[in-house]
C-alpha cells in the first residue's frame, strides 16, 4: 500500500495558488491571550493578597532567642517559634476557601450532567432520522464493545498490542486497525489477526483527523448499545479494563465514558521514575475522588457511541469545532479536547481503578520538556477555545492552582536558599519540622504502590520538589509562547530509539 | 546537611543581617502563610471523597425545589444567524469591527489597569494594601467581561453600549478617588480615559452622550477638589473629549474606505470566499475558454448541477454556521468526485454548478458517489441527514448555450421526485 507522500500531505497541484504566508488566526491568538491574562491576572491577585497578610503579620513577629540543645553528639539551637495565631487563623479561612471552591466546582458538574443539550440535539434531528432509541435512554442488555486503534506506522508495536487485546478477561466485539498513512504493514498485521483495517484517505490532520474518517463511517451503523473504545497502537491494557468498563456502562445507562487510570512503564532511570511517581499519584488521586476523572486519557478510553454523534452534531452550535467532527482537529492535545466538548454537553464519566492502561515515559528530559509542553499548551489553548463555562471553570481553577503553586514553591525555595547563604548558626524550627514531616509522610505514602526506587525519590523530597520546577517552567514557557503567538510543535518519541534504549 | 551548617561561620555569601531585613521577614510570613495552607490541603486528601453525584440524584432534587430544567432552555443557546446588523454598509461594517474590537479593547484595558496598579504598588510603598487588590481586582473584571463579550453572540451595538458604561464607570471611580483623597492625580487618569474611550465606540451618538455626562463630573468634581477651582481641568477635559473626537472621526473615515474597498473587490471576486469554489462570475469568466477547447476537440461540454436540499432548515435549527460547514463539506466532495479539470462553481445559495469536457455522466451514479462522499466527510453526523439533488446535461458548444444547457438541468432537476 502506497500513499501519497510520507506524511499524507495533499500533492500540490501544478495550478494550485502558490503559498502565501499565511497571518495566523486573530481569533484563537486574541483567546489565547485573554487566557493568559486572565490566569496570569487571577495569581497576581491572589499573590498580592498574601503579601498584604505577609506585610501585616510581618511586625506581630516576636522573635524569641533560641535555646541551646545537646542532641547525641551534637549541639543544636532550637527555636519554640510558632506563626501567630491569627496567621493559622488566616490559613485556616483560606482552605475553607478552596474547600468551598471545590465543594461549588463538584455541585456545577453535578448541575451540569443534567443538562438538556443532547436532548435538544436529538430533537432536532427529526423524524427520519434512523436513531429514534436516543429519546429512551434506558438500554437493555449488554453493551457492544468496538475497539479503534489509530496506527501511523506501527508494525513493531501492533502484534504486541493485539496480543494482549486477545488477553482482556473480556473479548471486544469488533476490533478496527485504523490506519494512517501507513508506509509499512500495519493494515497487513491487522489483517492477519483477523481484525478488520481502516486506512485513512488523503487525512493530514494526524491521529484526530484518521479517527474523524473511521468514526464517519462506523457511528452511523451504530445503535444505542454499542460503545467505541479509542487506544493507541503503544499502549498495553490492564487485563480486567474491557469487563469493568463494560460492567460499569451497562449498570449505568446514563455514564457516557469510562477512562483509563495510566502507570508508566518501567525503565528510562531517574526521568522515568519522577514521571512514574506522577502518575502512580495521580491515580491515587483518581481513585480517592471515586474515579472523578479530569481527562479521558487519549491512551485509552470507552465512550458511547451516542455520545460521540452528539459531540459530532454539537459542533459549531454549542462547542467549538467544525461540524460533524469528533474530535476537533485544531486542538493539540485531542483528549482533553473531548473530554471538555462531552463535559459541555452534560457527560458524566468515570475511571475505574481496575481500567489500568501502561502508557508509555518519556526517556528524556528533552522528550518530556515537548511532551509536556503540548499537554500544558493544549490544556490551555482548549480552555481559551470553550471560555469560562460551566463546564470548564473547575479547568479555569485548575490552571490558576498551577500558576499559584509556583509562585508559591519559588518563593519557599528562595526563602531556603537566602537562609542557608547567610545563616551564621542553623536553628532548628520544631514547628517548621513537624510539618515538613507531614510533607515527607504524604510524598511518600502517596507513591508507596510504585516500589522502592518511588519511595526513596520521594523520601528525599528536594529532588521531586526540582520536579516540580521543571514542571512549572514549562507552564510558564507556554504562557510566554501563546502570549507571542508563537507556533506549537508536536513531539514524538522515535520507536525505534526506546526499543534500542530499553 | 543542615547538621553541618553549624560549623560554617557568618553567612556563605550573604550577612546574617539579611535575615533582620523587612523584606525578608515579609517573604517568609508569605511562604509560612502559603506552607501552612498546603499543609491544611495536603491533609484534606484524609477526608474521603463521598461518591459521584447521579444525573438521577440531581433530577430528583430539582424536581423536588420545584425547579424544570425543560429543554426549552437550552434552545436560546445554540448560535444566532450572524446577519449583518445594519442594511447601511457602512454601518455593518463599523458594528461588525466594534463587535470584534470591543471585547479585545477590554482585554487591553484590563491589562493597562494591572499594570498601572503593579507600578504604582511597587514605586509608592506607603500605599494601603488592600487597594492593589481592589486594583487588581478591577483588572480582573474588566478582563472577565473580555472572555464574556467575545463568546457570547452579542450584537455590535449592544457591545458599544457596555463600552460606553464601562468608560463612566471607570471615569466616575477617578472622579471619586480624586474627591476622597483630595488629590488631583487621579484626575489626570480620568484625561487618558477621557481621550481613548471615543475612537473604540465607533459611532458618534453615544459618544456624544458619554462625552456631556464626563464634563459634568468634571465640573462637579473641580468644584470639590481643591486647586482647580478656576475651571482649569474642564478646559483640559473639554480638549481630551476633543482630541478623542478627532481619533475617531479617523477611524471611521478608514473603516468607511473599506467598506468601499470591499465592495468594489466583492463585485471582482472569481472565488467563493467561504467554500473555495468558483464564484458565479469566475466560472462565466473561464467558459469561454472551456467552450473553444471543446470546439477544437470536438467534445461536448457538460453541466452538472448540484442542489443541497433543506439547508434553511439547517441553518433554522443549527445556526448559519452549520450552513456553511455544509456548503464547505459538499464542495469538497463534490471537487474530489468529479473529473479533474471539471470548473466547480458556488452558483447560487445553496446551488453548485460543475461544467466540463466531454459526455454527462449519469446524474443517478453521479448522486450517489456525492452522497458517500458526504457522508465520509461527516458534516452531517448526528444530525438530519443531508441531501444533494444531481442533474446533468450535456451539448456541443456550437448547437446550444450555456444558459440553455443550465435552465435544461434546473427542469430536470425539478422533475426529480420529492425536489
Amino acid at each position: 500500500m502506497t500513499q501519497r507522500g510520507s506524511a499524507g500531505e495533499a500533492r500540490q497541484r501544478f495550478a494550485d495558488a502558490p503559498t502565501v504566508p499565511q497571518r495566523p488566526d486573530d481569533r484563537s491568538i486574541a483567546f489565547g491571550r485573554l487566557i493568559v491574562a486572565v490566569v496570569v491576572t487571577a495569581v497576581l491577585t491572589i499573590t498580592a493578597f498574601a503579601i498584604a497578610v505577609g506585610r501585616y503579620f510581618a511586625d506581630m513577629q516576636v522573635a524569641q532567642p533560641p535555646v541551646e540543645k545537646q542532641i547525641g553528639p551534637f549541639t543544636v539551637l532550637v527555636s519554640q517559634e510558632v506563626p501567630p495565631l491569627q496567621l493559622v487563623l488566616l490559613s485556616v479561612l483560606g482552605i475553607a476557601v478552596v474547600a468551598v471552591v471545590a465543594v461549588s466546582f463538584e455541585m456545577i458538574a453535578a448541575l451540569m450532567s443534567v443538562s438538556p443539550r443532547r436532548q435538544v440535539l436529538a430533537d432536532y434531528r427529526g423524524d427520519e432520522a434512523p436513531r429514534h432509541l436516543r429519546n429512551s435512554p434506558i438500554i437493555e442488555g449488554l453493551v457492544r464493545i468496538t475497539v479503534l486503534i489509530p496506527a501511523h506506522n506501527e508494525e513493531t508495536s501492533l502484534p504486541i498490542t493485539l496480543d494482549a487485546l486477545a488477553q482482556q478477561t473480556r473479548q471486544p466485539d469488533r476490533v478496527i486497525v485504523v490506519a494512517d498513512n501507513c508506509t509499512d504493514t500495519t493494515a497487513d498485521i491487522a489483517r492477519e489477526h483477523g481484525y478488520e483495517a481502516f486506512e485513512s484517505v488523503d487525512n493530514i490532520h494526524r491521529k484526530g483527523g484518521a479517527l474523524n474518517q473511521a468514526l464517519a463511517a462506523l457511528l452511523p451503523t451504530t445503535t444505542a448499545n454499542d460503545v467505541v473504545m479509542v487506544m493507541d497502537a503503544d499502549t498495553s491494557l490492564g487485563p480486567r479494563y474491557l469487563e469493568v468498563a463494560a460492567q460499569r456502562l451497562t449498570a449505568d445507562p446514563e455514564l457516557t465514558a469510562v477512562g483509563g487510570v495510566f502507570y508508566g512503564e518501567p525503565g528510562h532511570g531517574l526521568v522515568g521514575q519522577f514521571q512514574r511517581n506522577e502518575y502512580t499519584r495521580y491515580s491515587l488521586q483518581i481513585r480517592a475522588r471515586h474515579g472523578r476523572v479530569f481527562v479521558l486519557t487519549g491512551t485509552a478510553s470507552v465512550f458511547r457511541a451516542e455520545a460521540l454523534l452528539d459531540v459530532a452534531a454539537a459542533r459549531g452550535v454549542y462547542i467549538p469545532g467544525e461540524a460533524g467532527k469528533v474530535y476537533d482537529t485544531a486542538a493539540l492535545t485531542e483528549d482533553n479536547e473531548l473530554t471538555l466538548a462531552l463535559k459541555s454537553l452534560g457527560a458524566t464519566m468515570t475511571s475505574p481503578p481496575e481500567c489500568t492502561v501502561t502508557t508509555e515515559i518519556m526517556p528524556t528530559w528533552k522528550n518530556l520538556w515537548v511532551q509536556r509542553k503540548r499537554w500544558q499548551r493544549g490544556a490551555l489553548e482548549n480552555l481559551s477555545a470553550y471560555g469560562i463555562t460551566r463546564a470548564t471553570v473547575r479547568y479555569w481553577g485548575q490552571q490558576v492552582g498551577i500558576g499559584y503553586g509556583a509562585v508559591a514553591l519559588n518563593s519557599f525555595l528562595i526563602l531556603m536558599l537566602i537562609t542557608v547563604l547567610s545563616v551564621d548558626t542553623w536553628i532548628w524550627f520544631p514547628f517548621w519540622l513537624v510539618v515538613g514531616a507531614i510533607f515527607i509522610v504524604e510524598r511518600v505514602v502517596t507513591t508507596w504502590r510504585g516500589g522502592w526506587k518511588a519511595r526513596i525519590l520521594a523520601a528525599l523530597i528536594l529532588p521531586e520538589l526540582l520536579y516540580d520546577v521543571f514542571l512549572q517552567i514549562v507552564f510558564i514557557k507556554c504562557l510566554i509562547d501563546i502570549t507571542f503567538a508563537r507556533r506549537a510543535r508536536w513531539g514524538h518519541v522515535q520507536h525505534a530509539n526506546a526499543a534500542a534504549e530499553s | 546537611m543542615s547538621v553541618f551548617a553549624i560549623a560554617i561561620p557568618a553567612g556563605i555569601l550573604l550577612p546574617q543581617s539579611t535575615l533582620n531585613e523587612t523584606w525578608f521577614i515579609v517573604l517568609s510570613t508569605v511562604v509560612a502563610f502559603n506552607t501552612i495552607i498546603y499543609v491544611g490541603l495536603t491533609l484534606s486528601k484524609l477526608i474521603p471523597w463521598p461518591r459521584q453525584i447521579h444525573p438521577a440524584q440531581v433530577r430528583s432534587v430539582l424536581a423536588r425545589i420545584g425547579f424544570k430544567n425543560a429543554p426549552e432552555a437550552a434552545v436560546s443557546q445554540i448560535a444566532i444567524p450572524e446577519k449583518p446588523e445594519s442594511d447601511d454598509p457602512y454601518e455593518a461594517l463599523r458594528r461588525s469591527v466594534a463587535r470584534r474590537q470591543i471585547p479585545q479593547a477590554f482585554a487591553l484595558l484590563g491589562g493597562i489597569v494591572l499594570l498601572l496598579s503593579l507600578a504604582s504598588w511597587l514605586t509608592f510603598r506607603e500605599r494601603n494594601l488592600i487597594e492593589p487588590v481592589a486594583e487588581l481586582a478591577l483588572g480582573l473584571t474588566f478582563l472577565l467581561i473580555a472572555q464574556i463579550l467575545s463568546r457570547r453572540g452579542i450584537r455590535g451595538l449592544t457591545m458599544r453600549w457596555v463600552w460606553i458604561i464601562a468608560s463612566l464607570v471607570l471615569v466616575s471611580l477617578m472622579f471619586y478617588e480624586a474627591y476622597l483623597n483630595q488629590s488631583q492625580v487621579p484626575l489626570a487618569y480620568a484625561l487618558v480615559a477621557m481621550t481613548m474611550y471615543s475612537p473604540i465606540t465607533l459611532a458618534w451618538r453615544p459618544t456624544l452622550v458619554a462625552a456631556a455626562l464626563m464634563l459634568i463630573g468634571m465640573v462637579v468634581t473641580s468644584v470639590k477638589v481643591p486647586g482647580i477651582e478656576d475651571g482649569r481641568l474642564v478646559a483640559v477635559a473639554v480638549g481630551a473629549l476633543l482630541a478623542g473626537f478627532v481619533l475617531l472621526q479617523l477611524r471611521l473615515s478608514a473603516i468607511d474606505e473599506l467598506a468601499d474597498e470591499r465592495s468594489r473587490s466583492h463585485a471582482l471576486a472569481s472565488t467563493d470566499l467561504l467554500t473555495g469554489a468558483l464564484s458565479r462570475e469566475g466560472l462565466l469568466t473561464l467558459l469561454p475558454g472551456l467552450a473553444a477547447t471543446a470546439e477544437r476537440t470536438d467534445q461536448s461540454v457538460c453541466v452538472m448541477l448540484f442542489d443541497v436540499d433543506d439547508l434553511t432548515r439547517a441553518n433554522h435549527q443549527y445556526g448559519t454556521h452549520y450552513g456553511d460547514d455544509v456548503l464547505k463539506a459538499v464542495y469538497r466532495a463534490i471537487d474530489t468526485t468529479v473529473r479533474r479539470g471539471d470548473l466547480v462553481s458556488r452558483w447560487g445559495g445553496d446551488e453548485f454548478v460543475v461544467a466540463g469536457l466531454g459526455n454527462s455522466p449519469n446524474a443517478a451514479a453521479m448522486g450517489e458517489r456525492i452522497q458517500n462522499a458526504v457522508r465520509r466527510e461527516g458534516v452531517g453526523l448526528g444530525k438530519a441527514p443531508i441531501n444533494v439533488a444531481v442533474s446533468t446535461v450535456a451539448g456541443l458548444p456550437s448547437e446550444t448555450t450555456f444558459d440553455a444547457l443550465l435552465s435544461q438541468a434546473e427542469n430536470s432537476a425539478k422533475a426529480l421526485p420529492g425536489a
